[in-house]
């Protein structure tokens, strides 16, 4: 009998998570390089039978590219193909596709949140303080001298990846250099939100939020109803 | 409790943050010398911590909860067109550096040209009064001032056959431009902690100096515009989210008629 009272609260728990994470999309649809995030609820039910409706909702990261858009100014980078950008701070390596970089004071190119962006084979990039050029494989050029390559990683297990303030880290450390890079100098990666695929998310959400309403008021209904059919038969 | 608030809430103050600094650069595209300002984006993460043994395609949804912030305001310092005036108290800079003022409390202030005049005292100042670094002294009776490319600042006094020599201007870099405060009038002040380096104007790609030519401002009105649309669409959408968000409230709170 209280399998309709969890099978309706699931619902709308369910229905305010799904909106949460279409709000966290549209929020972030304005965020360079943002990877939205895809609902779902996980499909195996829990071993031994037991069927509980209350599945929670799981998050899986979208990581098809955004589209690139021109900028014409020499510090914002993109990439042309796969892979990430690998920026260094305090709190490690991230990885991230968020090429708006912009030069310190000592020649480092560092990202929105002070991360300094790394070069092959360790080491960050220094472009110095002159007109500096990023070739497509990444080669950094001072004044045609060429002065290290942008590290381009990226991994075979991108489920590894776990999400971080301004990009993801690596769990495993399975990130490896790629060799055919595509760096694209003056551009910008947008995010890969569509906010109208979000509307549809969130107007689903709360459609179904509705149903499960009207499931809990049926049963309460029935319930009212038992109640007193019982009630006038005992007297 | 229902995270979808304040996540458009979120998303919503810095879409009208980024509209406020877009009708700025609106408000200054004929501004001489105004620079463009860009607001940088980050994702809010909160909450990282996964436990290894969760599914590997899988996380719970808890991860990552977080909306937008604003993760700072970048000033773009490209050039600006050069606009020609012909009248010899207007400077601009071609090139990156800048020139050095004195600002009203002797801080150091960064310029990047405009309209000059000399005050009572016979010093070359900028239009609304700030003293040039350089300090240099316009003799009486000056008939014609040339400032060259490279800065040397001539004067022409009545009576003399030829020019003389009465000061030199240099253009000054910051080690880092993102660190400069943008003030009124259109005046950049440098922080004590930042480093100035002077050139020699040419020297490697750092300016020389136009006479007769004022700077425009580098905002272009199409990417303006666009970047205002994208921000009220984006805005909207935020609102959207915030309805829904109560809109749930409201099926929760229609669950007891």
């Amino acid at each position: 009998m209280s399998d309709l009272v969890q099978a309706a609260s699931a619902i709308l728990a369910q229905a305010q998570q799904r909106t949460e994470i279409a709000g966290r999309n549209v929020a972030n649809a304005t965020v360079p390089a943002y990877k939205r995030q895809v609902a779902f609820t996980a499909l195996a039910s829990a071993p031994g039978g037991d069927r509980s409706d209350a599945r929670p909702i799981t998050t899986a990261v979208d990581f098809r590219p955004g589209k690139l858009v021109e900028t014409g100014n020499p510090y914002d980078l993109a990439l042309g193909g796969a892979g990430f950008f690998a920026v260094a701070d305090e709190g490690g390596v991230r990885f991230t596709r968020a090429g708006r970089f912009t030069r310190r004071g000592d020649g480092r190119l560092v990202d929105v949140l002070g991360g300094v962006l790394q070069a092959t084979g360790g080491g960050d990039v220094v472009v110095g303080e002159g007109p500096f050029e990023v070739r497509p494989d990444g080669g950094v050029f001072l004044g045609g001298k060429p002065a290290g390559r942008v590290a381009v990683y990226d991994t075979a297990r991108p489920q590894a990846l776990v999400l971080v303030d301004g990009g993801f880290a690596d769990r495993e450390g399975g990130q490896q250099i790629v060799e055919e890079a595509r760096v694209v100098q003056g551009f910008y990666e947008a995010s890969n939100v569509s906010t109208a695929d979000e509307m549809v998310q969130m107007m689903q959400a709360l459609r179904s939020a509705e149903a499960g309403q009207r499931v809990m008021i049926a049963y309460d209904d029935l319930m009212g109803r038992v109640l007193s059919i019982l009630g006038e038969s005992v007297r | 409790m229902n995270g979808a608030f304040y996540i458009g809430a979120t998303g919503l103050e810095v879409q009208q943050r980024n509209l406020d600094l877009i009708a700025q650069n609106v408000a200054n595209v004929n501004t001489g010398a105004y620079k463009r300002a860009e607001m940088r984006f980050a994702a809010l993460v909160s909450a990282p911590v996964v436990s290894p043994e969760v599914a590997p395609l899988a996380r719970s949804a808890e991860e990552g909860a977080g909306g937008v912030t604003v993760s700072g305001i970048g000033r773009i310092f490209a050039q600006g067109d050069l606009r020609q005036t012909d009248k010899p108290f207007d400077l601009a800079i071609s090139g990156e550096g800048f020139l050095e003022v004195l600002g009203p409390g002797g801080q150091t202030y960064l310029w990047r040209g405009g309209t000059l005049k000399v005050d009572e005292e016979g010093l070359l100042q900028t239009a609304d009064g700030l003293t040039l670094k350089a300090l240099i002294d316009i003799p009486a009776n000056t008939t014609e001032l040339r400032i060259e490319r490279d800065g040397r600042v001539r004067a022409l006094v009545a009576g003399d056959a030829d020019f003389a020599e009465v000061g030199q201007l240099d253009v000054v870099m910051p080690d880092d431009v993102a660190l400069l405060e943008a003030t009124e009038g259109g005046y950049f002040r440098a922080p004590d902690s930042l480093g100035l380096r002077s050139y020699q104007p040419g020297d490697e790609g750092k300016g020389v100096f136009v006479q007769g030519s004022l700077e425009a401002s580098n905002v272009e009105l199409t990417t303006e515009l666009v970047g205002l649309m994208l921000a009220q669409r984006a805005y909207g959408a935020n609102a959207q989210i915030v309805q829904a968000g109560d809109q749930l409230m409201a099926i929760a709170n229609g669950l007891r008629r």
